[in-house]
């Protein structure tokens, strides 16, 4: 092992860690150390911006951030002493469940210092917005943010859209033994490459090549709506990190309307697009398998859900008479459309126009988007395409089955990467976190509904936060309760974590003994 | 190793084997660059042919 594993102890003392299974506990302890370490690395990047930009006063609020998170981990990482020879498959999702808990504590430190929040909650709210790329904010006076703090809030986007755990332990420890549990663990199952060391590579590879193109393009358009060539090369390395992540925060409270720009929202409509779809068909592309891109049940579901959603709510905006031209109704509607059925968030409407304005129907094709969601494996939420395949194939199934004579054997094929013939499993583990996602989001909405809002801005919001998109009918606010502030950050932070991770951190938490292995 | 091949090739084909690892090398970055480059315009293509057709579904429902 090389870098943090390094094993600095002697032969005995390995010996002895080999034949002693460490306990859960520790395991959590010692990758959670390592994580809160790699925290403290990221804070510098805002600090920089920070300081490039002549932000001086910003500048300790990071070094007291990376300071808190460097004293955290080391603590975590002494504590447990050795590294874990072997990570259990339970231990790995209790690992990433909360490791996400305690770096959106450690995250939030510099937001909250930054004295644009009304409490520690509410930084912590927008901390697990941005690692969960849902994109909802409790900031205050966001138009009049620093560039150090702005960069925080987009960078936190783009590591939790690529998985920041994963990202943390490929780079920090080279060759450890339970990547894979954190990988699926973190809501993203297929393996790009034999090797999980070298599937977290190219992931980062591909994000970090439209990092660049991306942002040059961002760059283009934000100098041709009137910023100035510093400012947009930071709007446009903002909006990237958000697009690409679908995380949906903007550096402006107006989100995309601020620019007033077409080549703007283009540009955000093909990155968000791009960011949604699954690393393997990126990989898949990118090593010469053009074909994928037609073949691929997520990519053909995607199609389908958007086209007949985007056709809908097109003519109910049509027909309420709210968007007349042809170029207003893309602008608004196909561009509100995609952005929930990705998971984005970015708005080109004020959000009270959309409950105002918006007819009940396309409102409804945006909340069924919103819980349809982007690709298996990207960084977007929801029931994710290749699952709500699934389901089709398997009503499909089913049917054909009553059908068809007692004595036919039907059997449907899909392609996913490479041909699949459907079996009961796949379809249960698809309904299942379906069934999950609709719990969820039926539960907050009951939330919303007794807190006091309406019932058609509380459905929408519900669908928003479990979803992890970002959309919001004016409900998330500073002035929202304390409790729902708290169930937004639990829900938020489960269905980014596709809910297996948390449902065994509730397990380990109610039958810490029996926790199967 | 002594007595194996790589002790007794002839210096100029052991320089010619390091030519040809670094070209190998070379080969699998303009591979990358390459595959990097034509998978994203494939991917960017896709994704704009896309938004096009639902642009001009908009422009048909606005003319309804």
């Amino acid at each position: 092992m090389t870098g943090a594993f390094a094993d600095q102890t002697g032969p005995h003392l390995r010996k002895a860690r080999e034949k002693r299974p460490i306990g859960t506990l520790f395991v959590i302890t010692y990758y959670a150390g390592i994580v809160l370490r790699w925290v403290a690395v990221i804070m510098v990047i805002p600090a920089l911006v920070s300081a490039l930009s002549g932000e001086w006063s910003v500048v300790p609020d990071f070094l007291i951030g990376a300071g808190v998170a460097l004293v955290g981990g080391s603590t975590l990482v002494l504590l447990c002493r050795t590294a874990p020879s072997r990570v259990y498959w339970s231990q790995g999702m209790l690992t990433v469940a909360v490791s996400w808990l305690l770096s959106m504590i450690v995250c939030a430190v510099p937001s909250w210092l930054s004295g644009h929040y009304l409490s520690f909650v509410d930084a912590c709210f927008d901390v697990m917005s941005g690692f969960t790329t849902t994109g909802l904010v409790l900031i205050q006076d966001l138009d009049h943010v620093s560039d150090g703090l702005n960069t925080w809030r987009h960078l936190l986007s783009y590591l939790g859209g690529q998985g920041m755990i994963v990202l943390a332990l490929s780079f920090l420890a080279h060759g450890f033994p339970g990547l894979y549990t954190l990988y699926v663990g973190e809501g993203k199952d297929e393996r790009l490459l034999p090797s999980m060391w070298r599937t977290a590579r190219a992931i980062w590879f591909i994000s970090v090549v439209y990092l660049l193109v991306g942002t040059g393009a961002f760059a283009v358009a934000t100098r041709q709506a009137g910023l100035s060539a510093y400012r947009g090369l930071l709007h446009a390395f903002w909006l990237f990190m958000s697009a690409w992540s679908t995380g949906g925060f903007a550096p402006q409270s107006q989100s995309i309307l601020f620019y007033h720009s077409r080549i703007v929202e283009a540009v955000a409509l093909v990155v968000f697009v791009l960011g949604s779809l699954n690393f393997g068909l990126h990989y898949a592309v990118w090593s010469g398998n053009r074909r994928e891109v037609t073949r691929n049940l997520e990519i053909r579901s995607f199609l389908v859900t958007s086209a007949i959603l985007t056709l809908i709510s097109l003519a109910a905006l049509k027909v309420s008479g709210v968007y007349s031209t042809g170029e207003v109704l893309f602008r608004k509607g196909v561009f509100h459309l995609l952005s929930a059925h990705t998971t984005t968030g970015f708005m080109t409407i004020y959000p009270s126009m959309l409950v105002v304005s918006w007819p009940a129907l396309a409102m409804f094709c945006v909340v069924l988007a919103q819980l349809l969601g982007g690709s298996a494996s990207s960084t977007a939420g929801g029931f994710k395409g290749v699952r709500v395949g699934i389901a089709a194939k398997t009503v499909v199934h089913e049917l054909r089955r009553l059908l068809l004579p007692e004595s036919a054997v039907v059997v449907t094929r899909f392609h996913f990467f490479r041909d699949h013939v459907l079996g009961d499993r796949q379809a249960r583990a698809a309904l299942l976190v379906i069934f999950l996602y609709t719990v969820t989001v039926s539960v907050t909405a009951v939330a919303n509904l007794a807190a006091g809002y309406p019932l058609q801005e509380s459905l929408f919001e519900a669908a928003s936060v479990t979803g992890n998109v970002g959309l919001t009918a004016g409900l998330t606010s500073a002035s929202m309760p304390l409790g729902l502030k708290l169930h937004y950050i639990l829900v938020m932070w489960s269905g980014r974590l596709e809910f297996m991770a948390v449902l065994v951190l509730v397990g380990y938490l109610i039958h810490r003994r029996r926790l199967p292995q | 190793m002594p007595g194996s091949r790589r002790d007794t090739l002839p210096p100029a084909q052991a320089a010619k084997n390091v030519r040809r690892k670094g070209t190998a090398s070379r080969t699998d970055w303009r591979r990358t660059a390459v595959g990097s480059i034509t998978g994203m315009a494939t991917e960017a293509a896709s994704v704009i042919l896309y938004l096009i057709g639902l642009a001009v579904v908009s422009l048909v429902v606005a003319h309804l």
